[in-house]
């Protein structure tokens, strides 16, 4: 027995050497930032020069304030999590419905699908605006095909909904994949007999499947909801690279590094973007908080 | 034999963490500082600098022509002077790439970017972040006998904080009108000199079967050019700068700001519409290149516009430019000219600053400048510099000037918060028509008041 404890607590010790240079690392490379983090956006500073003017919370009282950073960028960082994360779980659940069946040629597909999502969003922006082009643009000439005469897409009025469909195109794929991952799992004994029993394709996808995959789907609704907050090299991109991105393209993570590092228009407010990233930190905790409590349910074991 | 290869991984996980760390704190690099690099050569020597690496961090890519002339000419002065010229191509976010090595004292010996954005992000109010220039501006180019400030052209003052000059231009920039001279005579039009020519032009621009002016509607610093040139020439240089700080809005309601949005309206889709459809979402470089294929009339941009569509246009293609013309009874000149400066400066913290203030100092000399020319196509900062063909009709322009402004009247650097999130939606919602000049002015007048109120 006393052999036994004395050989457990090698092996912690031996963990927790193990364990210490990757806490190093992480205490180094991230926590030290995010606190340093905290600590800038109390004061008024360019990034440029040593001097940094202690304001207190003054960063945070303009930044609650500041009618474009509520009206354009918080604006557009919300519709694309909420909408465009209804559009892209909406793909993603249509395609796996497909994509589960036993149609022929399934991994060439689901490469297929995976593909946009590995590519870099730069070339994404670059190619969604050569699509998007009124004059000679694919979309429009598509649908000249058929006599419909196309319009503005990126027209400053519908601009962020155009994007929105780049993103669902950019991003179902990566959805799908990891939910067609889990849909493999379900065993499909379960399936068959829900069908012996009667149950539609319908019922089963919602009553069998969704139930099943529970846990995997609140991971991607999790990742979803950091990574669209975030969501940075697209929208900046959409500005051609030359100027600032207009309104439409204007989340909170880029208006965050127009407003530290410019972009022609010379800003340079480190300390008051930095508040932007302590707000867009607190955005991402609740939204992770807010899924896990929406979606809390019992693990179905199986 | 446990112990053994307990002591082996312990052994391993240890050499990990030293090169892990060690790797963390190396500079990448050799040390380029050699001691005494700040006192100038001594005179007459070979090879002055041998041995010293200058540090150069560009605002171009490495495959642009600008960049090509830079690394040319380094290579060439090297020769002379022994030194070692070590780029960083860091592209249009070169002072991004360039503002943690600032901060750790680690500047580079030289940076190149537009001269607003250098001053507005290294000479804030707190502190000057450059070394001054007096010393180059008053030394000779290599070769040359005159000091360098007398074939400079004359809009570096611009850039001099209390007299002293912190930033030396090398690319000169200026924006109005762009067209195909060969479309020009076509159509039997000549260079418009008032606001009612100008719209003449745009109509048998029109009537040809093409739009009469060609904007990418998604870069917003473009679509400004127009009200900002107009509100110059109606109210004179200053003028616009005054409003865009005023903190209570009163200064907009001076009417030739409402003049300006009227004209700039005129154009737009809520009046004549000379644009061609759909400009308010085009994405750039469509239209300009559009333009360049010949499917409009003008381009109004900077004279950088013959460098990035020369590749496009038809052989009988000849470029055209014109500056915006004069309005009547307006305060401004046309021979007012907007000045953009494209510039070097040499961070304070700079460990080679006198090596690379003679490196600029060959770089700024006429065959230097004459080469640059050859390769880009831009306007070189001096003026007995030869001109780039496309550029030719600009030279008479900036040879008549009598003074100079800055580029958008100095407010983009003078007030960049309040020019990306107050003017910018402002003056686009202008440009394409979905605002009237009345609502222009309501708007960027009230938004003003509501935007210093907040800080």
């Amino acid at each position: 027995m006393g052999g036994n404890s004395t050989m457990k607590k090698s092996i912690r010790r031996m963990a927790l050497l193990f364990l210490l240079p990757a806490l190093a690392m992480y205490l180094m490379l991230f926590l030290y930032p995010a606190a340093r983090a905290f600590y800038i956006s109390l004061f008024d500073w360019n990034g440029f020069t040593s001097s940094m003017k202690f304001v207190g919370l003054s960063n945070f009282r303009e930044l609650f304030g500041d009618v474009s950073f509520w009206s354009v960028a918080v604006k557009n960082s919300l519709m694309i999590t909420f909408v465009g994360g209804a559009l892209v779980f909406a793909v993603a659940f249509l395609l796996c419905a497909v994509l589960s069946t036993e149609i022929k040629g399934k991994k060439f597909f689901r490469a297929l699908i995976f593909f946009p999502s590995v590519v870099n969003p730069i070339a994404i922006a670059i190619l969604w605006t050569f699509i998007y082009n009124s004059k000679w643009g694919l979309l429009n000439n598509f649908l000249g095909l058929f006599g419909i005469e196309g319009i503005v897409w990126m027209d400053p009025a519908i601009l962020p909904w155009s994007i929105l469909v780049a993103m669902v195109w950019m991003y179902s794929g990566f959805y799908c994949v990891i939910l067609l991952a889990a849909l493999d799992r379900v065993p499909m004994s379960y399936i068959e007999a829900a069908r012996l029993a009667g149950a539609s394709e319908f019922t089963i996808f919602f009553k069998i499947k969704i139930p099943m995959i529970w846990d995997v789907l609140v991971t991607a609704l999790t990742l979803w909801g950091i990574n669209s907050i975030k969501e940075f090299a697209l929208l900046y991109a959409w500005g051609g690279g030359v100027d600032i991105p207009p309104a439409g393209a204007t989340n909170i993570a880029v208006k965050m590094y127009i407003t530290a590092f410019g972009k022609r228009v010379t800003i340079y407010r480190m300390g008051y973007s930095t508040a932007m990233g302590v707000l867009m930190f607190l955005s991402v905790a609740l939204i992770v908080a807010l899924v896990a409590m929406i979606m809390k349910r019992d693990k179905v074991e199986y | 034999m446990k112990k053994v290869s307990r002591s082996i991984a312990l052994l391993l996980a240890a050499l990990l963490l030293v090169s892990v760390f060690s790797g963390c704190g190396s500079s990448g690099g050799q040390p380029t500082g050699a001691p005494g690099n700040n006192t100038p050569p001594p005179e007459g020597g070979d090879k002055p600098y041998a041995g010293v690496t200058v540090e150069w961090a560009s605002c171009f890519n490495e495959a642009e022509a600008q960049a090509v002339w830079m690394s040319e000419m380094a290579a060439q002065w090297s020769e002379i002077s022994g030194a070692e010229v070590k780029f960083n191509f860091a592209g249009r976010d070169v002072l991004t790439s360039v503002k943690s090595d600032i901060l750790v004292g680690n500047a580079p010996d030289v940076i190149d970017n537009d001269g607003s954005e250098l001053e507005a992000a290294l000479m804030s109010n707190e502190e000057i972040l450059l070394e001054p220039l007096t010393d180059l501006y008053d030394r000779p180019a290599y070769g040359e006998s005159t000091p360098l400030r007398d074939n400079l052209n004359g809009a570096y003052s611009l850039l001099s904080r209390d007299g002293v000059e912190y930033i030396i231009p090398f690319i000169y920039v200026t924006s109005g009108f762009f067209y195909n001279k060969t479309l020009f005579k076509e159509l039997n039009l000549e260079i418009p000199k008032t606001w009612d020519e100008f719209l003449a032009v745009c109509d048998a621009i029109e009537a040809s079967g093409i739009p009469a002016l060609a904007a990418d509607g998604n870069i917003s610093f473009y679509n400004c050019y127009y009200y900002q040139i107009l509100c110059q020439r109606i109210l004179g240089s200053g003028k616009f700068l005054e409003a865009a700080l005023d903190k209570t809005g009163a200064a907009w309601d001076d009417p030739g700001f409402l003049k300006a949005a009227q004209l700039v309206s005129q154009l737009s889709a809520a009046g004549a519409n000379y644009f061609q459809d759909g400009y308010a979402g085009s994405a750039y470089p469509a239209a300009q290149s559009d333009w360049a294929m010949g499917g409009a009339g003008m381009l109004y941009c900077g004279t950088w516009i013959p460098l990035e569509t020369s590749s496009l246009t038809d052989a009988d293609w000849e470029y055209g430019f014109f500056g915006m013309p004069a309005i009547e009874g307006g305060a401004g000149k046309t021979t007012d000219i907007e000045a953009q400066m494209m510039s070097f400066c040499v961070p304070k913290d700079a460990k080679n600053k006198e090596a690379a203030k003679d490196l600029l100092a060959y770089m700024l000399s006429k065959k230097s400048c004459d080469r640059m020319v050859e390769l880009n196509d831009n306007i070189a900062a001096r003026t007995d510099s030869i001109y780039p063909e496309a550029l030719a009709e600009v030279k008479p322009i900036i040879d008549a000037s009598e003074s100079y402004y800055k580029n958008y009247d100095g407010a983009m650097s003078a007030a960049p918060e309040w020019w990306a999130n107050v003017f910018y939606p402002a003056d686009d919602a202008l440009f394409f028509g979905n605002i009237t000049p009345e609502e222009f002015i309501e708007q960027i007048k009230s938004e003003s008041i509501k935007f210093y109120a907040n800080k």
